[in-house]
């Protein structure tokens, strides 16, 4: 949960110079959790049995379950939920990305090579002041799940002070927007599949290397400079026509 | 033939400029801060030759002119952030010996920062300390330590002097200082990534580029609104620097990951052409009377110089390593 906490302090900092309240982390069991009337819940779970009784059991609460952990497609695909928003990338779109970095001459990448969400060195795009914040306050690597809970938190953060709101209907709907994107220090726009609420966003393939693993590509790579950045971020994981998602009206 | 004879006419001159000259025949020099090599490349803007290279000590980043021109103002720091190191300052240029004569602490990580029109002060982003810090010029002395948004980078000083924006990357704000009372009045949220600020001359706009969000957010100042939000190249450019010409006309944006110059007219802020620059513009300044535009291209290792009455480039000039900004001295 470092993540999550650094992504707190950073935006309670943020909040307060626009005179809002800041964001607090609650921590506890899920009845408890919920009793505190908060806007919105994430988990440290992976299981995906987890993932999916948190987020029915948040949705029914009214509050918006925000995946930052669990990777499993059924979950954005036949068991998605319209006010669940996944920041973890899907398996899917893992698979797409190693795949894509084979199909562009890393054929040597070793078996054992995988992707992520992110690496703690990357350097681009701002990430190497991420990654140093990160390692300045807790002396420790930000590991990819590390990421997706600053990163979860953070966004949440900054949907509650651009809609004006710390209701979790006003946040989800603020998510939803077509025109809603957030910045995750990985250099294009980040915003949510309408399809299925999955985080657009690249993700990283790292391979074991002397000393530390090592970033060899990024997905989705370099494409025709004229698409857009979601037209690019798009290229991995479900797409509109292949989604079985179904959101409950 | 007649062109090859030209060409051939051109790089004479150019060779037979003479390197060891201080001012140039039109008396405008450009300096080019290079952050991987640790040093400022000095342009004759006569002849479009490097004429010195000055080592100073640390990364390169930002880089400003005195008002006066006999100053070249640089933030260097080191490769280590979170702490702050002797590297980690200002380091004063004297133009005329091309010599670097004092460094300025101005806390850990300088990176950007704006002398005030009257050249007393100067303010600095310190990116991360999520602070900005106001010194005195004369002195060198701290002034204020100002909270700021989380990763704070872009400043700019209002042209009458009384306030001094500062964006911040993470938390995607421009906080106002009111530099009479040095304290932060207000903070404005603005699009993804804010980079760099820029004031129209007579201070009533400014100009804010959101390098992730691939706009430019203008402001009135006056009721610290945000009146538009210009996309860049559709909203896919990667804005990084700003300036606006002397006469408030247009406004230039630098975006690094497109290789491009946008340039927009200020009063319809309308996008009037995208000119190709260098790989990885980022910083960019525009000559006193506004005939030349100057673009730090990091990833080409050159500076572009662009007309600014016919926006094409007419100049490209090999610098240092990874050229961060550019400042000119002289008209």
């Amino acid at each position: 949960m470092l993540g999550a906490r650094l992504g707190a302090e950073e935006a309670s900092h943020s909040a307060t110079l626009f005179g809002a309240a800041g964001v607090e982390l609650i921590t506890g069991s899920i009845d408890e959790v919920l009793a505190g009337n908060v806007p919105a819940v994430l988990t440290t779970e992976v299981s995906t049995d987890a993932c999916l009784r948190l987020a029915d059991a948040v949705g029914k609460s009214g509050a918006v379950f925000m995946n930052a952990t669990c990777a499993d497609d059924t979950l954005r695909g036949d068991n998605c939920r319209a006010s669940t928003f996944h920041v973890a990338p899907s398996r899917r779109m893992l698979a797409d990305a190693l795949d894509e970095a084979r199909r562009n001459g890393r054929m040597s990448l070793p078996a054992d090579a995988s992707a992520s969400a992110w690496d703690a060195s990357l350097e681009r795009f701002g990430a190497d002041t991420l990654n140093n914040r990160f390692r300045a306050r807790f002396n420790k690597p930000m590991t990819a799940d590390a990421w997706c809970a600053w990163f979860t938190v953070k966004l949440l953060g900054e949907a509650s002070l651009r809609a004006k709101s710390v209701d979790a209907r006003a946040i989800g709907t603020y998510l939803r927007r077509a025109s809603a994107q957030f910045d995750g220090h990985k250099g294009r726009p980040l915003s949510f599949r309408a399809w299925d609420n999955q985080l657009r966003q690249p993700v990283y393939v790292v391979a074991p290397s002397v000393g530390a693993p090592k970033v060899v590509f990024e997905s989705p790579g370099s494409t025709t400079p004229s698409a857009s950045s979601r037209e690019v971020l798009d290229k991995i994981g479900s797409t509109a026509a292949s989604t079985t998602c179904r959101f409950a009206p | 033939m007649s062109i090859r004879a030209v060409s051939l006419l051109a790089s004479c001159a150019l060779l037979a400029a003479p390197a060891h000259q201080p001012t140039s025949s039109s008396g405008r020099l450009v300096f080019v801060s290079n952050e991987a090599s640790h040093d400022v490349s000095v342009i004759d803007a006569a002849t479009n030759a490097v004429v010195a290279r000055i080592p100073v000590g640390g990364r390169a980043r930002g880089i400003h002119v005195s008002p006066d021109g006999s100053r070249v103002y640089v933030a260097t720091s080191d490769d280590k952030p979170q702490t702050e190191s002797s590297v980690d300052g200002i380091a004063i240029l004297d133009v005329a010996s091309k010599k670097v004569v004092a460094r300025y602490r101005v806390g850990s990580d300088p990176e950007q920062f704006a002398v005030v029109p009257d050249g007393s002060r100067l303010y600095a982003s310190n990116e991360d300390g999520g602070t900005a810090t106001a010194i005195d010029l004369k002195t060198g002395k701290h002034v204020a330590t100002l909270v700021v948004g989380i990763e704070p980078e872009g400043v700019a000083a209002s042209p009458d002097g009384r306030w001094v924006y500062v964006t911040s990357e993470t938390s995607n704000s421009v906080s106002l200082i009111d530099a009479r009372t040095n304290t932060v009045v207000g903070n404005l949220l603005v699009d993804l990534r804010p980079r760099a600020v820029a004031f129209s001359p007579d201070g009533t706009r400014a100009f804010v580029t959101a390098e992730v969000g691939g706009t430019l957010t203008v402001v009135d100042t006056k009721t610290r609104d945000i009146v538009s939000t210009v996309p860049i190249e559709g909203g896919e450019g990667k804005p990084v620097g700003v300036v606006v010409s002397p006469d408030g006309r247009r406004v230039y944006v630098a975006s690094g990951r497109t290789g491009t110059l946008s340039v927009i007219d200020a009063a319809t802020l309308e996008v009037i052409k995208t000119v190709a620059v260098g790989k990885r513009p980022w910083g960019v300044t525009i000559s006193r009377d506004g005939r030349y535009v100057y673009t730090a291209n990091g990833l080409s290792n050159d500076v572009s110089v662009v007309d600014a009455t016919t926006n094409r480039v007419v100049g490209t000039i090999k610098v240092g390593q990874r050229p961060w900004g550019v400042a000119v001295a002289g008209r």
